[in-house]
């Protein structure tokens, strides 16, 4: 009888050689390509991907999705520019959605939706919300307002996009118009107490932005250095 | 691992040519796994076909928790179980009896190229139950651990351990005297 371990160690530097031939390969390749080849087809025209919003968000920092817009993006008018061909995929970030950058690296577009697996249709969507941007074919849903001490930290406008396969792509596009105040840390604590429950309620305003009249909800914060947030949001007052 | 990993998106982004250099890269670990476990090039042949067709086909729906070699032998293990299933119950029914020893035979055009080697140690394989092989080969070839074969079969670690064990001990009485010290 021999130990066992002369028979692991056998089995573990056995020199088993097999392969295909060439014409296995050319053969197996070429169904390979075939299905998929016919998979992405069916993708096209059965899986779209489901979009749900679009964020920018500095790709240095990794701050959270609106403080981020204020960074990369500067002005809502870029959003429109920026979108396109010049996008590529960079990975999934920490919660599995999608990252796009920016061909200079300055913007980075992240689809928030964990079922966004296809990437180049993903990228079709953004060239198309491009042109739709600068034909102004978009709706605006929603405005969210940050002020920190008095400052307006950010301003971001929802826009709802409706594309020529059907689909509708609600997208936050704005930023802001200089610094901003809040570091990362503070950032995310507002994140937290936000999600925790709202804040102070501050009560209701109107405001007519891009021709339509918003009603606007503020909401107060206080950070652990004493710094006031109000957050405000503000849909279209016709209920449209 | 990198490189998988860039092959993976290439490949999930549309890229044929990914899915080329993944079937070239992967296609004789899959083999040897096949073939060995089903002593028969012929099957072994199919079955890493199926596999990669499959793949082919899951572009949009693949997310790896792993690595990709991992996943492709665990696919290529779960479909040659399968084939040794449905095999075994065509021999219970009385078709293709006898056609469990290595068909390299069966195909004169020698579509797989394997070494006598493999044929050898494929057919002492042969001899033991299915479960035990499958055991031996993942755990000593395809470097997994008994608890990702528990896993991968849904069955206790210890069964798995004990089909390893008793494999390993039948394995030394049928080399009994064949291998040198």
């Amino acid at each position: 009888m021999k130990p066992a371990e002369n028979i692991e160690k056998l089995i573990k530097n056995l020199d088993l050689d097999i392969d295909t031939n060439a014409n296995t390969d050319r053969r197996i390749l070429k169904e390979l390509i075939k299905a998929h080849e016919k998979s992405k087809k069916m993708k096209s025209a059965l899986v779209m991907p489901n979009i749900r919003r679009t964020i920018m968000k500095n790709p240095i920092t990794k701050l959270a999705a609106v403080i981020a817009i204020v960074i990369a993006v500067g002005a809502i008018s870029v959003v429109g520019v920026n979108i396109g061909r010049y996008y590529y995929y960079m990975g999934r970030d920490d919660d599995g959605a999608p990252i796009f950058h920016s061909k200079d690296f300055n913007v980075t577009v992240t689809l928030d939706d964990d079922e966004v697996t296809d990437v180049e249709q993903a990228q079709r969507y953004l060239e198309e919300m491009k042109i739709l941007s600068e034909q102004g074919k978009k709706e605006l849903l929603k405005v969210e307002e940050m002020m920190t001490d008095g400052t307006l930290e950010m301003k971001v406008h929802v826009y709802r996009y409706e594309l020529s396969d059907g689909r509708t792509i609600d997208q936050r596009e704005g930023g802001s118009e200089g610094a901003y105040a809040l570091s990362e840390a503070l950032w995310q604590e507002w994140r937290r107490l936000k999600k925790a429950g709202p804040g102070e309620d501050l009560g209701t305003y109107e405001e007519t932005v891009e021709g339509r009249v918003f009603s606007f909800k503020r909401e107060k914060y206080f950070l652990s250095d004493g710094t006031e947030t109000i957050w405000s949001v503000g849909t279209p007052k016709d209920g449209q | 691992m990198l490189e998988d990993k860039v092959l993976i998106w290439k490949f999930k982004c549309g890229s044929s040519d990914a899915l080329c250099s993944i079937y070239q890269k992967y296609k004789k670990d899959l083999l040897k796994l096949a073939a060995i476990l089903l002593n028969d090039v012929s099957d072994a042949e199919d079955i890493v076909h199926d596999v990669f067709v499959s793949f082919a086909q899951s572009a949009e729906k693949l997310k790896l928790r792993g690595n990709l070699k991992s996943y492709l032998l665990t696919c290529t293990a779960n479909r040659a179980r399968n084939r040794n299933r449905s095999k075994q119950q065509r021999q219970t029914a009385g078709l293709d009896k006898a056609e469990t020893i290595a068909s390299h035979s069966k195909r004169p055009e020698e579509l797989i190229i394997c070494s006598e080697e493999l044929r050898r140690w494929s057919d002492v394989m042969g001899q033991l139950p299915y479960e035990q092989r499958e055991v031996l080969i993942l755990h000593l070839r395809a470097g997994m651990k008994f608890r990702q074969i528990a896993g991968l079969q849904d069955i206790s670690v210890n069964t798995i351990k004990g089909r390893y064990r008793y494999g390993l001990d039948k394995l030394r009485s049928i080399l009994n005297g064949e291998i040198e010290k």
